[in-house]
């Protein structure tokens, strides 16, 4: 079977995947290729493409045989007309002219059915190329999708694997912040433990108490020297 | 002389605790009067060299496809970061703090210069002095 240019000439190449190559490069061609094999699917078969290029030499040497065929069956005709005195005769032309019809048109019939099943043959055939094409660009892109998962896939094991390293350089970076804390914040903790022990120190207190009397106090000191003076008195 | 009399109450501490306390007080003046320490190290881990890479098969992704942004740089619109002690890369806010306080400083001279006149002279180490005296008798 002949292969027709396209889809199928380029997997049969393999110049669609290559190791080594940017896979989503790879994966951008066999959608292409994908989408231009249906879209080539989709048209009109080339019949052509198809056809024996020997069915007119084939019809050529039947119409050669059946001519032979006549030419015999006329001589045998003549022969007869002949051994019957009527040859030349108008019976022996409407006879000749009878067969001739004939092989005529068995001639024409046979180069019909020929040239008939000849186009049937490469109908199929260019049909039969359409769905295999149709169906190697559905594994195409196929092959284009799994390779472009192969390379999501890959980037998001390297971004994971990143993102743990990343991960680890703040772990580092926030203790190296909190050591920076801890000096930040050493002046305001000593104060603290002063403050604190200070409050936690016993220490005993000494009260003083001062009385200082007013203008009342002494009226009343003395209207009670008074008072007391007067009951002596009595 | 008053009408009534006043009766009065003190309370004596011991020398030591009196002591302890005024240097108390005066070393809380001073750590007041430290300010604000900032932070300049890093603060925020950069990208390692695999996330870089994953970045950069995003954009053959992209231009594979037809797709915009497909030769990019994964590091494109991104600072560069810096390299801090042990080979530690990553960004600190420290640059973007200074660049705040100069603005303060240019666009509003007057609150900066107040603001910055409580606290020690961050270039010189020069104490600002205390308002007023603390009943210890501390400045």
């Amino acid at each position: 079977m002949r292969l027709a240019p396209g889809i199928l000439n380029n997997i049969m190449n393999r110049g669609s995947f290559r190791p080594g190559q940017n896979i989503f490069n790879q994966a951008a061609t066999g959608m292409t290729q994908a989408f231009q094999g249906t879209a080539g699917s989709a048209g009109a078969p080339n019949i052509a493409a198809f056809q024996n290029p020997y069915t007119q030499n084939v019809i050529n040497r039947t119409q050669r045989d059946i001519a032979r065929q006549q030419a015999m069956s006329m001589n045998d005709l003549g022969a007869q007309a002949t051994a019957a005195g009527a040859f030349g005769g108008s019976r022996h032309g409407v006879a000749q002219g009878v067969m001739a019809g004939e092989y005529g048109r068995m001639a024409g019939d046979i180069a019909a059915q020929q040239r008939q099943a000849g186009y049937q043959a490469a109908l199929q055939a260019a049909q039969q190329q359409q769905q295999q094409q149709l169906a190697a660009a559905g594994q195409m892109g196929s092959l284009a999708q799994g390779a472009f998962g192969m390379g999501q896939g890959t980037i998001g094991m390297q971004n994971a694997f990143g993102s743990q390293q990343q991960a680890i350089n703040q772990a580092i970076i926030d203790a190296g912040r909190q050591q920076y804390a801890g000096f930040q914040n050493a002046p305001y903790q000593a104060i603290g433990l002063n403050t604190g022990t200070l409050a936690q120190t016993p220490y005993g207190q000494t009260q003083t108490e001062s009385y200082k009397p007013g203008l009342f106090d002494w009226l009343s000191l003395g209207a009670n020297a008074y008072g007391a003076y007067q009951g002596a008195r009595r | 002389m008053s009408k009534g009399g006043k009766q009065t109450t003190s309370v004596q501490l011991p020398k030591n605790i009196e002591r302890a306390g005024a240097a108390n007080i005066q070393q809380a003046q001073q750590v007041g009067r430290l300010g604000y320490v900032p932070y300049y190290g890093p603060e925020v881990a950069a990208m390692t060299p695999m996330q870089l890479a994953a970045g950069q098969g995003i954009g053959s992704a992209a231009s594979a496809f037809g797709l915009p942004g497909g030769g990019m740089s994964p590091m494109q619109g991104m600072p560069p970061p810096q390299t801090f002690a042990g080979g530690v890369r990553g960004y600190s806010s420290g640059s973007i703090f200074d660049q705040a306080l100069r603005e303060l400083q240019q666009n509003r001279p007057g609150q900066y210069s107040a603001l910055m006149n409580m606290f020690v002279n961050p270039q010189t180490g020069k104490m600002p002095k205390p308002k007023g005296k603390t009943k210890s008798g501390m400045k």
